[in-house]
């Protein structure tokens, strides 16, 4: 009994050849449903294996699969196969067959079609599809499948497709709790038996269970959190689990986190389960060695440009607060009623603007006047109304960051002129 | 009729009176009075019976509604009051003695107070609020107990009987001696628990978790006293452990001493050696990075041109991540506000590493350094420290803030890292406050006639570190002979609106003043009164920091400025403000104050 409970579902998964079924939102918001299935380990060739001939002998068929995976997919540098799926199949199948060598992974894997009715918990990027009385965590992103009867749609729910399917996607929030109950079948938000919170990597994703893929021998550092009253007792098992590899973490009090510390392979994957002993409750941490050149580099939209562009005659000037290029003159020869076209904002949504628009002494509204706002877009379709009242100069502060000038100029000489 | 006052029982309603809310049952074949209702007639209610008044030759028999549903709380109250002579005795009610009482007061720490015939008797624990009735049973001429089980408090009987005094109830000893662990401090003073009894162990300088051996020895004061036998090293099984148990099963889970620096080193990235010993900077440096990943993180799943991450999202991947390490982030008081933007504080959005957007949003900020000296930089940016360091850059981190050592200019521009002037960075327009500002400031601003309300204050000049307001101006005259006052108009539901006042040539007008102008002129009325602010400059022995005092409150350019070069705000003490500052920082520091009209006394030895 203590044994079965100790093997994490994950594992039995594996062992009954179910796929695990995912969805994720792509760029641009678009759902994507995908299977996982694992992929070899290094563990399972012996030392003299052509590792590569093996896998590309294998013979793989799909049913469902919208791009089947190759047998180089399982290559135990890779930590797992996933590929698409086909949200409107009837079946999802993926048959293997290959030596004896690759016994964890030869095999019929399936999974039951989509249904109305089905939940996928994890966050935006991998949901996975979950049984019902699953506990989940505030804060999880929860994918109802419905059949499209939504009656309304609350500020924090939004309406997907994914096939013929209408998906329902909310966060696991108090405030929506109530949104659980109607979709999310026996999910409670209640009494959720554990955190394993993933704290080394820093890099890695605290709670998602996709793989965590690190430096080889780099430092990784789990916090295990019981509910607040509790204090059970906590063990690392291995996946597969194999005999002598079960570590048990010492209790600390009720509610409090003990630590678990290990380190990434040195070479492909280590799959580990935090499991609460007695409780079917299983966590499944997944490290990845990935040499640090190879690792993910920071999305390059992190130093995205901010300011205004200017566009004239072919010529495109960034103002940016902090950049080279702070003022810019346009001459008068441009037609105010241009000017919404010319200029342009970049930058995110919502930032706090202070935007100051100078007259010459004897106009009404001279010297200036000053307006907050944080939908700089409207403000700017107002600009050439400005200019035909007189404005000679507008300045635009970003708050915290800097400020740059735009000047209308009284000469007809060039065009744009930084 | 078979009822004695306090016992419950059910009954169908009856309603009467003008508005055909008053309820009544039949009890026996007596009405009892109920109150006022809100609820259909014939519904079934709870009730608690009272008892029978007598006025004269009439009498009436009284029951209280306990069903929630069929009253308005704060309507039934207001009857119960009026019936309050009925229901609480004339003084503590006599040993073994139950009756009804008012509670009058619930402390901090939720003891419940009654005061019947005004005399002041304690109630011990109680669930329940100021005005509410509780029915309780006398104990001692100070202290009543509470019957129902419902409105008693957290571990009441033990409480109780502290309070009032019964320590032979309790199940330890004088003299007794108990393995126990600092479970909580009331101010400096530890407290462990035994059988679930708080005992307070002065002069124990043990963390919260630690364990300990301990000898009751006084019951003085409702209190439990004892006195520690030996503290050892060692964590114990406590709820709510403290920073120093964590650090321990860190240790436990291989982690060397310095333990905390160890933990946050391999977080960040850097070498210990670049890292705040401060515990209080150490943990500033940890929240911002982990705030720093969580956006490059919700950026690398993002097609956004300039990605956003909601709060929501934010504060599950920081909290996740460090609470482990630092415990509970209490809602927006607790660490995770406090370090990403809670008001006027050295934090990511007023540093700028983030950009604080509408509707619960927030993006990294603009990268970009600020020189502070001929080879140090002061890092701006949302981007995680690693990126930097990956760049080859020497990066040291002082709290929230980081800053990168041997630098250049053209070192920081080929890594394509915008180089900002203290000025842009500080967005402050000005170049200097002074009289020349003042008159300018007067003679660009629209001005009106003088319209000061009665209720408006005039600054009234220094004291202490603030702004004092008084019925009499302090008045200055400026570089055009013009007198001029500062005044503040209090607006109930918004922040203070302030105003110069200018007296020429026997009128009077007035100009308003932006709120991020108003500590300067103020600073610009001292200076020309005659008594301009200081700020004052010393060594701090055996340290790398200055002490930096001000006798005022900064200005935001001046305060963005001491927060971005890694000063640590330290005390109020003497009407001064008192910081630390990097030495490296201090000529930066300087000239930051220098645009101010206040006194700088660099009293650093040469």
């Amino acid at each position: 009994m203590v044994d079965n409970l100790r093997t994490s579902d994950i594992e039995k998964q594996e062992s009954a050849r179910q796929i695990r079924t995912y969805i994720g939102e792509e760029p641009g918001g678009r759902l994507r449903l995908f299977g996982v299935i694992p992929s070899t380990e290094w563990e399972q060739f012996g030392v003299a294996a052509d590792v590569d001939a093996l896998l590309q002998e294998c013979s793989i068929s799909t049913e469902g699969v919208i791009h089947p995976p190759t047998g180089r997919s399982f290559h135990p540098s890779e930590p797992e196969v996933s590929f698409e799926l086909d949200p409107s199949a009837t079946e999802f199948r993926v048959s293997i067959d290959g030596s004896d060598q690759l016994e964890n992974i030869v095999g019929d894997w399936s999974t039951d079609e989509v249904s109305a009715s089905d939940i996928f918990v994890g966050d935006q990027t991998r949901a996975r599809r979950s049984n019902s009385k699953r506990q989940i965590k505030l804060g999880e992103w929860v994918y109802a499948v419905t059949d499209g009867d939504v009656d309304t749609l609350d500020d924090e729910m939004s309406l997907h497709t994914l096939g013929d399917w209408e998906i329902l996607a909310f966060p696991a929030r108090e405030d929506t709790t109530k949104l659980l109950e109607q979709y999310g079948a026996d999910l409670r938000t209640d009494k959720y038996g554990f955190e394993a919170d993933v704290i080394l990597p820093a890099e890695a994703h605290p709670t998602a269970d996709k793989p965590i893929e690190s430096p080889p021998g780099s430092t990784v550092l789990i916090g295990v959190t019981p509910a607040e009253e509790q204090d059970p007792i906590f063990e690392i098992v291995s996946i597969p689990k194999r005999k002598g590899d079960t570590v048990e973490l010492d209790p600390t009090g009720p509610g409090n986190t003990r630590f678990y510390r290990t380190k990434v392979p040195q070479q492909g994957s280590k799959r580990v389960s935090v499991h609460q002993r007695n409780s079917s409750r299983h966590r499944l941490i997944h490290l990845h060695a990935v040499e640090a050149e190879d690792k993910q580099p920071l999305a390059e939209s992190m130093y995205g440009d901010l300011g205004l562009t200017i566009d004239h005659d072919d010529q495109s000037v960034l103002l940016s607060p902090t950049g080279e290029t702070r003022s810019v003159t346009i001459e008068s020869s441009v037609t105010p009623a241009t000017l919404p076209d010319m200029i342009d904002y970049v930058g995110p949504d919502g930032i706090d603007l202070e935007l100051k628009a100078h007259f010459p002494p004897d106009h009404p509204e001279a010297p200036s006047f000053t307006r907050s706002t944080t939908d700089i877009e409207s403000d700017l379709s107002n600009m050439g109304h400005w200019v035909m009242q007189g404005c000679t100069a507008i300045d635009v502060t970003f708050e915290g960051i800097g400020s740059v000038s735009i000047a209308f100029g009284e000469e007809t000489s060039k065009g744009v002129s930084p | 009729m078979t009822l004695s006052s306090g016992d419950r029982f059910s009954g169908k309603l009856s309603l009467h009176g003008r508005n055909n809310n008053i309820g009544s049952v039949n009890v026996d074949g007596e009405t009892i009075s109920v109150g006022p209702v809100i609820c259909e007639e014939d519904e079934r209610v709870q009730l608690q019976y009272l008892g029978t008044r007598k006025a004269g030759n009439m009498s009436s028999t009284y029951a209280i509604c306990l069903s929630n549903h069929a009253i308005d709380q704060k309507e039934y109250n207001e009857y119960l009051d009026r019936i309050i002579d009925l229901l609480t005795p004339n003084g503590p009610p006599e040993p073994g003695t139950e009756t009804y009482v008012k509670i009058v007061e619930v402390s901090d720490d939720g003891i419940g107070y009654a005061s019947p015939g005004g005399q002041r008797i304690g109630l011990g624990p109680v669930a329940a609020r100021e005005g509410d009735f509780v029915q309780v049973v006398g104990v001692s001429p100070t202290h009543a107990r509470v019957v129902d089980e419902q409105l008693q408090g957290e571990n009441y009987n033990t409480r109780f009987w502290i309070l009032s005094e019964q320590y032979d109830k309790l199940p330890i000893q004088l003299d007794d001696e108990y393995t126990s662990a600092i479970a909580e401090y009331d101010g400096e003073t530890p407290i462990c628990y035994v059988k679930n009894i708080p005992i307070v162990v002065p002069d124990c300088d043990g963390q919260i978790g630690q364990k300990l051996d301990v000898r009751v020895t006084t019951f003085e004061d409702g209190q439990i006293f004892g006195e520690v036998i030996e503290l050892y090293d060692e964590v114990s099984r406590i709820k709510n452990p403290g920073h120093w148990a964590r650090m321990q099963w860190l240790q436990d889970a291989g982690f060397e001493e310095p333990t905390f620096l160890r933990v946050v080193s391999e977080y960040i990235g850097v070498p210990i050696d670049q890292l705040p010993e401060d515990p209080d900077q150490l943990k500033a440096a940890l929240i911002s990075e982990a705030i720093r990943l969580c956006l490059a993180n919700k950026a690398a799943e993002s097609t956004d041109p300039y990605p956003r991450a909601h709060i929501t999202g934010i504060r599950h991947w920081v909290t996740h991540k460090l609470e482990p390490i630092l415990g509970e982030s209490d809602g927006d008081d607790g660490w995770f506000r406090q370090y990403l933007d809670e008001k006027n504080g050295p934090n990511l959005s007023f540093l700028g590493d983030v950009l604080k957007l509408s509707n619960g949003y927030y993006a990294a900020g603009s990268t970009r350094a600020v020189l502070i000296g001929r080879e140090i930089a002061i890092l701006i940016s949302g981007v995680p420290t690693a990126e930097f360091l990956d760049a080859g850059l020497d990066v040291k981190l002082r709290g929230s803030s980081r800053i990168i050592h041997s630098t250049s200019k053209s070192e920081l521009q080929s890594l394509g890292i915008a180089v900002q002037s203290r000025e842009e960075y500080t967005t402050d327009e000005v170049g200097t406050y002074d009289t020349e500002f003042l008159a300018e400031f007067i003679d660009s601003r629209e001005s009106t006639e003088w319209q000061g309300g009665n209720d408006w204050e005039a600054y009234g000049g220094e004291s202490s570190y603030g702004w004092t307001w008084r019925d009499t101006p302090l008045e200055v005259e400026d570089t055009k002979d013009r007198l001029v006052s500062l005044w503040r108009e209090p607006i109930k539901y918004g922040g203070d609106e302030y105003y110069l006042r200018v007296e020429n040539d026997d009128t009077f007008s007035e100009i308003r003043i932006p709120q991020r102008y108003f500590k300067q002129l103020c600073l610009i009325i001292d200076s020309l009164s005659g008594s301009p602010r200081t700020v004052e400059i010393s060594p701090l022995p055996d340290t790398s920091t200055l002490h930096l005092a001000l006798s005022f409150s900064p200005p935001r350019s001046q305060y963005r400025w001491l927060t971005a070069v890694g000063s640590e705000w330290r005390e109020f003490a003497n009407n001064r403000i008192h910081w630390e500052i990097p030495y490296g920082a201090v000529d930066s520091v300087i000239e930051a104050f220098e645009q101010l009209p206040v006194q700088i006394d660099d009293v650093r030895p040469n």
